[in-house]
């Protein structure tokens, strides 16, 4: 991922950081995520609107740790966010931005490889009523055929 | 994937006015209120049917007087109008997350077609009015009955700093209240009857109205409990108090009416002053703090994924909370007296060292009486 602008995929997906870690909500397909280590960190220079360039650049002078992993463990997470429609290619054309600074506090010295931890319990909230499971063979809704 | 037409829904609910109108014409109108603090939604009830239906898991939120801030609904079941129900003007690919249609942008009319229940929710959001409709209210299943009118409720009474959320609370008039998070199966309901049963006050097992703004307050929607197998085994006094259906549905609960069998252990709205989030685990009870974020991911995705309308805002809420108070995970044992300890000194920890301040908090006075 070389450096294109990526926003959050709001608002389909809604999130919140507390204590280092980000919660984040895909409303769009049940699937909710928490992301830990120096995720948290990684996740307030997306959210201050940072390129992926930028990303791992900013995380490599804030940690004293081997340049190659930490590009290997930022990138990858970046792709799986893509990947799982957490965040998307901002195409929107913008004058170049600064650096920004991240809104959280850095994860300290040391690298922690950040880790998106995917739960899937809850998909079924987008089909069903929360109390009661789906009818198979009735299926739903009962609305006119289209 | 076409669209649903512009104006399809605004003049599907000016049909669904003429059914419901006629609807009251033929059977009678039956007009009760509801009242949540400041808030209240008028029913105007078609008929009998779904007064008996519907108000038993809403008794006790049922009040005459008129709330400052009020919602008019008209129901009805489908059978009871003169008037054949129109199809609805949706397909099934136009029914999104949570039974939400999918409206064109900025469309003043919402629509939320539930599964199974057939349930049709409508709303005009500028002139507050909603409508609901279903097929034949002696085929409402149980869920429906148990906690009714959900997507009603959450659209009338969550605004600013007031989101519906799913979780329990429990606690009394003098410590304040406990949050109970978790999703479906995390032992929300035997936390909160283990507290019942020691006689703490009850708001709820899974949905309460939670007021952020300016004190955290939990008001009660519901004066029912959901009892499964485990349950009624694990609360035998609670079980024989519980109605159980003699020919069940599939997954169907005993549904214990707590307001009428233990009156006044339902409080109208506790001060909450601890999150616990319980997990169920067999042997002997414990109690440990826990990380704010663990707490908010017990609380926020499975009430995010629930709510039709919120768009996530309640996360943004919820997250405040877990900020604002202690948060606990409770491993649920097996023993419910343990259970409702446990619960019990979440309370004395959390509950503030001073007397209530005299800060000027809107509602608090009303809150602390009513929590007695």
């Amino acid at each position: 991922m070389p450096g294109p602008a990526l926003r959050i995929n709001e608002p389909s997906v809604v999130h919140e950081t507390i204590d280092d870690e980000t919660i984040i909500i895909h409303l769009g397909t049940g699937t909710y995520y928490s992301l830990d280590g120096c995720g948290a960190e990684v996740w307030a220079l997306i959210e201050a609107g940072a390129g992926g360039d930028q990303i791992v650049s900013a995380m490599r002078q804030s940690h004293d740790c081997e340049p190659a992993l930490v590009d290997r463990e930022v990138l990858e997470l970046l792709d799986r966010l893509v990947a799982e429609g957490v965040l998307v290619a901002d195409d929107a054309t913008r004058p170049p931005t600064p650096m920004p600074e991240p809104a959280g506090a850095p994860c300290g010295g040391s690298f922690q490889t950040p880790t998106l931890h995917r739960y899937t319990d809850m998909q079924e909230f987008m089909l069903v009523d929360p109390l009661h499971e789906v009818d198979h063979q009735a299926g739903w809704p009962h609305a006119q055929a289209g | 994937m076409p669209k649903l037409a512009e104006g399809a829904l605004p003049a599907f609910f000016q049909q669904a006015r003429e059914e419901h109108a006629a609807a009251a014409r033929r059977e009678g109108e039956r007009e009760r209120r509801l009242r949540f603090g400041d808030r209240g939604v008028r029913l105007r009830f078609a008929g009998p049917a779904l007064v008996d239906r519907l108000l038993p898991a809403l008794a006790p939120r049922i009040d005459a007087r008129p709330a400052a801030h009020e919602v008019t609904a008209g129901l009805w079941e489908e059978r009871a109008s003169p008037i054949p129900s129109r199809d609805v003007p949706w397909r099934d690919t136009d029914v999104g997350p949570r039974g939400l249609v999918r409206a064109p942008a900025g469309a003043n009319v919402m629509a939320v077609h539930e599964t199974g229940s057939g349930a049709i929710t409508l709303i005009d959001r500028r002139a507050r009015s909603l409508l609901y409709r279903v097929p034949d209210a002696a085929r409402l299943p149980w869920w429906e009955r148990a906690a009714p009118l959900r997507p009603a409720l959450f659209w009338a009474l969550t605004g600013e700093g007031r989101h519906l959320v799913h979780a329990g609370a429990v606690g009394d008039g003098e410590r304040g209240g406990a949050l109970v998070a978790g999703a479906g199966g995390s032992g929300k309901t035997t936390v909160a009857l283990a507290a019942l049963e020691a006689g703490l006050r009850y708001v709820s097992d899974d949905y309460v109205l939670l007021h952020s703004q300016p004190e955290l307050v939990a008001w009660n929607l519901y004066g029912t409990a959901k009892l499964d197998r485990g349950h009624l085994a694990r609360f035998p006094t609670l079980a024989e108090e519980a109605r159980v259906s003699p020919a069940p549905e599939a997954d169907e609960k005993a549904v214990l009416d707590v307001a009428a069998s233990r009156p006044g252990a339902v409080a109208e709205a506790l001060p909450i002053r601890a999150v616990i989030v319980p997990r169920i685990e067999g042997g002997r009870t414990r109690l440990d703090r826990v990380h704010r974020s663990k707490a908010l991911l017990a609380l926020a995705p499975s009430t995010a994924f629930q709510i039709p309308f919120d768009d996530g805002a309640v996360v943004r809420s919820l997250a405040t909370v877990v900020r604002r108070v202690p948060c606990f995970a409770l491993s649920v044992g097996d023993r419910p007296a343990e259970i409702a300890q446990a619960v019990d000194r979440v309370l004395e920890i959390s509950a503030p060292a001073a007397p209530a301040s005299t800060e000027p908090v809107p509602g608090r006075a009303e809150v602390a009486a009513r929590g007695r």
